[in-house]
């Protein structure tokens, strides 16, 4: 008897034990939601912006774009580039070391470029980088880059390749456990699960306030927002339920930061093959795109309407080009220039199984319709998607998106480019290419730079290769227990600047 | 007929199937609204009630979500009928010729039985629709394709357990044939759990194209289902709950049907219970 | 017995050759190509090509499939394409938490249904009837994302005791604590974590389980040796236990060593909407890429399992019903 009863003693002790543990993670520690696992954690081989959320932590890159997407010192802390924009001269920051003690050079510069631009390496994004030429070693803490050609922008692709250790990048699992010398060191990896990182103590920017960072990777967005509303995440940034927006920003509980953000989504055009080869017809669907209501009803006010390919909060944005605001009469009047009776045009529309860009596709398929185009919309698996839109021209509209498109140039050579690898609609114009091309040779804060882009925006615009559905938006959700963090346009970067952040739960 | 008339469950079942397929076909006219019309600026719209514009609101798009209910009937009835009728139809012929041939012709049927059980359904079912492409034909075909096993592994151990009663001894001992033995006496007598799971897989159907959809690859727009309902509005599960909430309970009423049929059903061919009731 | 299980071993060899090279046809005939996924939007004709050869696509589809094979029996499953990672690691890495999940399903299943059919079966007609019909019914009416989901929104969100998403310790090492530590804290941090996304998973199970136990004992319970023994004085409790749900569980066993499959397959989801680091989420991920080794890899180890759950419920047959003798 004395027995069974001190069993139960246990077993209720047991039970008050589990329910108190419950509790969240102290402010030593804080928790980042992860709309995806990392692929891996070498900046050299990853692609995805999951990947960068977590790497942009425990490596840097020699320069790093700011809140307000301007560039600012990291391991660089000067810069320059010549008029001709074929060399750029970097002064690096003295007495910085990797976690494990050893001090940074040029040398681990000059080894990280030179192994993403060894083509056996297998570097995804050499491209990227294809245009440098050699690189000079003038002394420990200065280094010269030299192009084979003009690239103007080819800072903005250096702000995004994390610097690697010369003396410890070759381990096999590098990719699984890296070092770095950014803000925090790593400690372990449980895919899908938890990647747990601690201060680096040393940290050139000032020791971290918070010591410990842990990123959980959750897929589904509803989960993670109630992960978060839960106290189990601390904070997110991407991927919000858009139902929810108006609900979370009136909650005085939660912190809603929202900033306009560095991509767009758009209609794919096929200019060569089908009635969208008549620029007319382009223009006409162009006008049947609702992007108001898309912008209010789809994304939940999370985004703004769509007008070209360049950013508004960027310099190069043209505001003076020709805008397709909702208007069946006009695109039916189109039609019946380009000599088309209603229901002569069948259109088959592709995406993907994003919810977003079904919602809009069948937005999309009724306002047509209602004009007089029959579109038959047709969504297929990522993989036979991205087959079919890259390397057929079997279709008619497809929907896509772009991110992190953080100057004119990503913004447009690949996809308008008559040679651009991602010119998916076959678009060709002999002066949007010239300008495109000139556009890389000039510095790219000139005058003239931003002259060149918007002449190039006019006529894309004005051309429809793509309909502009709508520019993103990026929304971060905090604790208000959370401090000093701002959202950050461009998604991989959002917690480059953790070691700042506060929590006082 | 006589029986299925004293049958209360079977009765049940047959006036809500009844019911459903009235609305299946009369769709068009009983919908109170268009089901396609988008008003975007009249959108999630809460149940209004019996009475209102929007009895049971609008969606996303500012649809009317009781006749896009309506409509939806007509594909996802389409799903669970043909696609339980093709898994029926194969599972219970090989099931009953494996279990009661047996020998090398068991192993034979079996073996393949198992290769496609072995994958994992879901994954099997995003396969064939990866390969084949999208769309409510292919969604039905992957889904009856999976479940053929279940049916032929059920009818199988229920014809390998009655092989061995005394009726179908006996029968075999009064020199019946064969085939008048499976048909007429083994397999009304398994026809009970095979109707179990068959009712229940008209459910599991229709939550199949539902799990496509929400992987994106179920029905294609502007194709109304109710699992594409179901996958489209669980964004909105709680500021909405509407748009997932009544898609749902057709789903219910429309299993619910089948089951209480497939039981009526079952108590007709059991001439043990006949006397009973 | 043993000869059996051996023979059944055998037996599998062929089985899972059939499901590896059923693997690779319907990947390599599904449209789509890994290495444009792995490129991504900025690929070159150049880059692609010499990809394909580095990963050997370029070779005539036997060819491929041959030189998978040859490591493949040897156990090197390859590399994953887009993780670098040997394929077995991240299959064993991840393989605890499905299994984990799927049999802590089947049990909630089985602890459910059996005796919600059980009751409703002995109560024939009754009021308790027809409300278990209703309860198992609106199980299978429930596709599992939806479930999951609404049990995250409308009841996880209100107690604080249940976790949203995730996974905190394995079942083994919570048994490992409390028998080495005494300490049940890590155990039940396991089933904390577990028990939404089983109830999600389990559910559909746990309703055909039960109706199918219904409908199976009713049929037993019509039978002539049954009527004996409750003839006899028998008392019902006695009869239906210990001869009515013996023999009616045969197909409701058939059933549970079906469903583990779909169990597996169904955790894809499952895995998703719980955040739950499992092998399904890896293989859908692989598919999505086109990760061709991933997803043959993957794929052949749930095939293996589900294989191994159905020889031991063949087993088990044997057991609960002795006139089956093992061919």
């Amino acid at each position: 008897m004395v027995r069974k009863s001190s069993l139960f003693v246990t077993l209720a002790l047991l039970v008050v034990l589990a329910f108190s543990a419950v509790a969240g993670a102290d402010n030593n520690t804080l928790v980042i939601g992860s709309g995806a696992e990392a692929v891996g954690l070498d900046p050299r081989l990853e692609t995805d912006v999951p990947s960068f959320e977590r790497i942009n932590l425990i490596n840097q890159a020699l320069v790093q774009f700011a809140t307000n997407m301007e560039l600012e010192p990291a391991l660089a802390t000067e810069w320059s580039v010549s008029d001709d924009t074929m060399t750029l001269w970097f002064k690096l920051r003295e007495g910085v070391k990797w976690h494990d003690g050893v001090p940074f050079t040029a040398e681990d510069v000059k080894y990280t470029y030179e192994w993403v631009l060894n083509p056996e390496n297998g570097a995804l994004n050499m491209g990227l980088y294809a245009d440098i030429d050699e690189i000079e070693i003038v002394n420990d803490h200065e280094i010269i880059f030299r192009l084979k050609q003009p690239n103007a922008f080819l800072m903005n692709n250096i702000a995004r390749m994390p610097i690697t250790p010369k003396h410890d990048g070759d381990r096999v699992d590098f990719r699984q456990s890296p070092i770095g010398t950014g803000p925090y060191k790593f400690v372990s990896w449980t895919r899908d699960d938890r990647l747990v990182l601690v201060e680096n103590e040393e940290y050139w920017g000032g020791r971290p306030n918070i010591p410990n960072v842990i990123f959980r990777a959750i897929p589904e967005n509803s989960t993670r927002l109630l992960a978060f509303e839960a106290g189990e995440i601390d904070i997110y940034q991407g991927g919000m339920v858009a139902q929810e927006i108006g609900r979370l920003e009136a909650d005085p509980k939660y912190v809603v930061q929202r900033t306009p953000g560095t991509g767009y989504t758009y209609l794919g055009f096929n200019t060569k093959v089908g009635p969208l080869a008549d620029v007319r017809v382009r223009q006409a669907v162009s006008y049947l795109i609702h992007r108001e209501g898309i912008v209010r009803n789809v994304l939940n006010g999370i985004g703004t309407p769509g007008i070209g390919p360049v950013s508004m909060s960027l310099p190069w944005f043209n505001n003076d080009v020709v805008r397709y605001d909702y208007n069946p009469e006009k695109a039916k009047e189109l039609l019946r220039e380009a000599g088309y009776e209603p229901g002569q045009i069948n259109l088959r529309l592709f995406t993907n199984e994003n919810p977003d860009r079904m919602r809009i596709a069948e937005i999309l398929q009724y306002e047509c319709m209602q004009a007089g185009i029959n579109v038959e919309v047709i969504i297929e698996e990522w993989g036979a998607y991205l087959a079919r839109v890259q390397e057929t021209d079997d279709f008619d509209i497809f929907i896509l998106g772009w991110s992190g498109q953080l100057d004119p140039d990503r913004a447009m050579i690949r996809q308008f480019h008559t040679n651009g690898s991602n010119n998916y609609g076959k678009y060709s114009n002999e002066r949007v290419d010239y300008l495109l091309d000139l556009g890389r040779t000039v510095p790219q804060e000139s005058q003239e730079s931003i002259d060149i882009y918007r002449e190039a925006q006019e006529i894309v615009v004005r051309e429809v290769p793509y309909g502009f559905i709508n520019y993103t938006e990026e929304v971060g959700l905090h604790h208000p227990y959370i401090g000093n963090w701002e959202v950050h346009p461009y998604g991989a970067a959002a917690w480059q600047d953790a070691h700042l952040m506060t929590k006082n739960k | 007929m006589k029986y299925l008339l004293r049958s209360k469950s079977a009765m049940t079942g047959v006036i809500l199937i009844g019911i459903l397929v009235l609305v299946a076909i009369f769709a068009d006219m009983i919908a109170p609204h268009d089901p396609y019309r988008m008003d975007i600026w009249n959108s999630y719209r809460a149940p209004e009630g019996l009475g209102g514009t929007f009895v049971l609101g609008t969606d996303d798009m500012g649809r009317d979500v009781l006749s896009r209910i309506l409509v939806g009937s007509r594909v996802s009835l389409l799903i669970a009928v043909t696609a339980t009728g093709v898994s029926l139809l194969f599972g219970v012929v090989l099931g009953a010729v494996a279990g009661y041939v047996g020998g090398v012709v068991d192993t034979i049927i079996m073996r393949i039985m198992d290769l496609i059980l072995a994958f994992p359904s879901i994954l099997l079912a995003i396969a064939i629709v990866a390969t084949m492409g999208p769309g409510v034909i292919n969604a039905m075909f992957a889904v009856a394709i999976v479940r053929i096993p279940a049916m032929t592994r059920v009818t199988r151990s229920m014809v390998l357990g009655l092989k061995e009663e005394e009726f179908v001894m006996a029968g075999t001992a009064l020199g019946l044939t064969n085939r008048r033995i499976l048909f007429r006496h083994i397999l009304i007598n398994s026809f009970a759990p095979i109707l179990v799971v068959a009712s229940l897989n008209m459910g599991t159907a229709i939550t199949t194209e539902a799990t496509l959809s929400f992987l994106g690859l179920g029905a294609q727009p502007p194709v109304i289902s109710w699992g594409r309902m179901l996958a489209l509005g669980r964004e909105a599960i709680r500021t909405a709950p509407h748009l997932t909430l009544y898609p749902g309970l057709a789903i219910v009423f429309t299993v619910l049907g089948f089951n209480l049929l497939g039981d009526g059903l079952r108590d007709i061919g059991d001439p043990a219970l006949r006397g009973q009731k | 017995m043993f000869r059996y299980i051996v023979r059944r071993l055998i037996q599998m060899i062929p089985l899972l050759i059939g499901v590896s090279i059923i693997v690779f046809l319907l990947g390599h005939l599904a449209p789509g190509d890994p290495v444009r996924m792995l490129l991504g939007e900025e690929a070159t004709q150049e880059d692609v090509e010499r990809l394909h050869a580095v990963y050997g696509f370029d070779q005539p589809l036997p060819v491929q499939y041959f030189r998978w094979f040859s490591r493949a029996i040897r156990g090197d499953l390859g590399v994953s394409i887009r993780q670098t990672i040997p394929v077995s690691t991240l299959i064993f890495e991840r393989l605890g938490a499905t299994v984990e999940l799927a049999v802590v399903s089947v049990f909630i299943a089985v602890l459910l249904g059996i005796p919600l059919g059980l009751f409703a079966s002995t109560r024939r007609g009754s009021i308790w009837d027809y409300l278990t019909m209703i309860v198992s019914l609106l199980g299978v009416s429930m596709p599992g994302f939806w479930l999951g989901l609404v049990l995250l929104s409308y009841v996880a969100l209100h107690v604080n005791w249940l976790p949203m998403f995730g996974r905190d310790v394995s079942i083994m090492t919570g048994l490992v604590t409390l028998f080495t530590k005494f300490r049940a804290d890590d155990l039940i941090n396991a089933f904390r974590f577990l028990l939404l996304p089983a109830l999600a998973l389990g559910t559909s199970m746990m309703a055909i389980i039960a109706r199918l136990t219904r409908s199976s004992m009713l049929e037993v319970l019509s039978k002539d040796y049954i009527r004996t023994a409750q003839a006899k004085g028998l008392k019902k409790g006695v009869v239906v236990v210990k001869h009515a749900l013996r023999n009616a569980l045969m197909p409701v066993i058939t059933m549970v060593g079906i469903q583990f499959g779909a169990m597996l397959g169904g955790a894809v989801v499952t895995e998703t909407v719980f955040a739950w680091p499992g092998v399904g989420r890896l293989v859908i991920n692989a598919i999505t890429q086109r990760d061709f080794p991933l997803v043959q890899g993957g794929v052949l180890m749930m095939a293996l399992i589900f294989t191994v759950v159905n020889l031991l419920v063949d087993v088990c047959y044997a057991l609960v019903n002795p006139r089956i003798r093992y061919e």
